[in-house]
């Protein structure tokens, strides 16, 4: 009998068949194998589905289902981890991947010795090529909260200094990730998860470009809306995400008490108001403040 | 009047002895400056005699090595005129410019590296002055370089044999020393070096090519644990094989004549260098191939030769492809890209830069300065 695997690849996909194929094979060449793959597919098309059957037939490690009706962006997300967790309920670690971005052959084995090594760690990514039509480049720039104990601390960096979309698509500790929430229905869900997730344990970022991100558009809320709902958009969105992220934090730390036993009520409502200052000086002060985007929609 | 004459005298006296006492004290600590230069200059007499005599030793030895290797040379040349491999006009050239290496006598192989430029078109007569262009250019690369952090990644020049080229911080640079550096660096970003340094199992590595083993040895100075296999132009080795021996003199190398093919690669963890003829490569059995490396050599090949090279590393399970593109091989970039491509998902390593223009969605990207090499990092492809 097969040995469960220790991780799992959960990709929420979404009609890019012209890259699919070169991203399956990223992820198939991994050289530490001890892993599965459940594709949870938003928008089938025969041409997907065709190719998912080619890697089908040639590892078994690959699971794919088509969703019956759209769930948005963040519901795909959302699915691909739950899915994943009922097919295959023993995994440790969990990662999302795109169905258009490549995967170093190494990427697994080395984030996973992170992660051995550092039981503190909760999340490991790595440094990443901007992949762009026409040129490369690489981001050699690191953020972490490697060996910070205090989680203020940490929460912080992770509000000022790291980039929520590369972080997201990091390595991630299951139960650590299952405390922080996986995807909420708010606008920059992957910065509220990985803020949430900050407060559970330390971010570690490697120096080795082992991820290739394909950049297909620039960042706007009204982009950011009409790809994470299916349908209707929630009006919360509209309310400034920072403060989209605090209620999400004041519900789960002080209603729900999640942060126990590392933390009580009391010090989640502390941590969930240090969010609120935190994300809102950056979001006044940093160039991809959420305003600025609405003030270039509108300008435009 | 008489006291105030003889105080005056008594100062003058004063003043005399001095005077007198203050240049003993100078011409002591000249003296002691002079010896102390003397000692230097004697050290670096000394230094430099050692040096000398360790060069003239590395020579000797490479002359010896050298006779070994032009035997086995000839074998591997009348092996590769029995199979008819179809040189390319480039190719052709390199073997006519190597032909003086056929009967080289000790002052030659003294002064090997003198010779390779049939290889790599670097000429040792370029580096006579420190005020070039060239010098200019290659010192702000190499400050370039160092800025970026690529400290750790690079290896100097050997003055072994002939070494050339301009010297800073006492560290002897040339055109060759900065690719093979640049070479490594994009293998660091392409994050396929780490492996090297942080695991004890001993990889194969094989460069087709290899041209005058320049980069064998930056390699293996980094990372020994590898057995370095190099295949290509027999007349090649003449240079390659005689100076990894010279670089590295434990090394354990192997020609392909020196076993019957079926053994090659025998007990193949404790070699260092194995040298094979082209027309052997697609038929060798090396047991595991960790990286293959194309250092601007398939450029130079047809296109079937070519794509005969990267289907064996293919069908090696050879996991990892690079290829370096010269500055004036742009022209075959595309062909040797396309048949990569066939077996290796194909990454490009851009360069490092000093700084980059924003990149803006649908503008299109600032050309490749002509003096900047292109580099290419494959992953081995699943379905092929």
């Amino acid at each position: 009998m097969n040995r469960p695997p220790r991780v799992l690849f959960g990709m929420p996909a979404y009609n890019r068949p012209d890259a699919l194929s070169r991203t399956l094979e990223s992820l198939l060449s991994q050289t530490c194998t001890d892993f599965a793959i459940v594709i949870v597919d938003d928008q089938p098309t025969a041409a997907v589905r065709a190719i998912v059957e080619r890697y089908q037939s040639l590892d078994t490690r690959i699971t794919y289902e088509a969703n019956a009706t759209r769930l948005g962006m963040i519901g795909n997300w959302h699915w691909a981890f739950a899915r994943g967790l009922e097919i295959h309920p023993t995994i440790e670690y969990f990662a999302w991947v795109s169905d258009h971005d490549m995967w170093h052959p190494r990427w697994l084995e080395v984030l996973v010795a992170e992660l051995d090594e550092h039981p503190e760690v909760v999340m490991a990514y790595p440094q990443m090529q901007r992949v762009f039509p026409r040129e490369r480049r690489a981001i050699t720039r690191l953020s972490d909260t490697a060996g910070m104990t205090s989680p203020i601390a940490r929460l912080r960096r992770a509000i000022s200094e790291m980039t929520a979309g590369n972080a997201v698509y990091g390595l991630f500790r299951v139960d650590a990730l299952e405390r922080a929430g996986v995807f909420r229905g708010v606008l920059m869900p992957d910065r509220q998860l990985l803020v949430e997730l900050s407060l559970f344990g330390e971010f570690r970022h490697v120096p080795q470009m082992l991820w290739y991100r394909e950049v297909a558009g620039v960042f706007s809320l009204t982009r950011q809306r009409n790809m994470l709902f299916s349908d209707r958009v929630p009006l919360h969105t509209y309310v400034p995400p920072p403060l989209q992220h605090f209620g999400i934090l004041m519900w789960d730390l002080v209603v729900r008490g999640t942060g126990r036993p590392t933390f009580g009520r009391m010090a989640g409502a502390w941590y969930s108001l240090c969010q609120l200052w935190f994300a809102t000086k950056r979001e006044v002060l940093h160039d991809d403040a959420w305003w600025r985007s609405v003030l270039a929609t509108e300008q435009k | 009047m008489s006291t105030s004459k003889a105080e005056r005298d008594r100062l003058r006296l004063q003043r005399r002895e001095e005077l007198v006492a203050r240049r003993v004290e100078l011409k002591a600590a000249k003296r002691q400056a002079d010896d102390e230069r003397a000692a230097r200059k004697q050290e670096e007499r000394a230094r430099l005699e050692s040096e000398r005599l360790a060069l003239d030793a590395i020579a000797e030895k490479a002359y010896e090595d050298y006779l070994v290797v032009r035997e086995g040379v000839r074998r591997m040349r009348e092996c590769e005129d029995r199979n008819g491999v179809a040189y390319t006009d480039h190719e052709r050239r390199a073997i006519e410019g190597l032909a003086p290496l056929w009967t080289a006598n000790a002052e030659m192989i003294a002064q090997l590296r003198r010779w390779c430029e049939p290889l790599s078109g670097v000429r040792a007569a370029d580096y006579a002055s420190e005020s070039s262009e060239l010098a200019t250019r290659l010192k702000r690369e190499l400050s370039m370089l160092r800025r970026q952090g690529a400290h750790d990644l690079f290896v100097q020049e050997s003055r072994a044999l002939g070494g050339f080229g301009f010297e800073k911080h006492g560290e002897l640079y040339n055109e060759d020393t900065l690719l093979f550096c640049k070479t490594l660096v994009a293998l660091h970003d392409g994050a396929l070096v780490q492996p090297y340094r942080a695991s004890d199992e001993r990889r194969l590595v094989w460069e087709i090519g290899g041209g005058w083993g320049g980069f064998a040895c930056q390699f293996k100075t980094l990372f020994p644990n590898v057995t370095y296999l190099i295949t290509g132009l027999p007349d090649a080795f003449l240079v390659s094989a005689v100076y990894v021996q010279a670089l590295f003199p434990d090394a354990r190398c192997r020609l392909f004549t020196d076993m019957p093919p079926a053994d090659l690669f025998q007990q193949w963890k404790e070699i260092d260098f194995i040298f094979v003829p082209e027309s052997a490569a697609t038929t060798m059995q090396p047991p595991r191939v960790d990286l293959a490396l194309d250092l601007s050599t398939l450029c130079q090949m047809s296109v079937d030769r070519m794509r005969a090279h990267v289907r064996r590393a293919f069908d090696l399970r050879c996991r990892y492809w690079y290829s370096l593109f010269r500055p004036d091989a742009s022209a075959a970039e595309s062909a040797v890209c396309d048949v990569v491509n066939e077996c290796y998902w194909p990454h490009p390593i851009p360069a490092r830069r000093e700084r980059w223009a924003p990149a803006v969605m649908g503008v299109e990207p600032e050309p490749r300065p002509d003096t900047e090499a292109a580099h290419l990092v494959g992953w081995r492809r699943v379905c092929a």
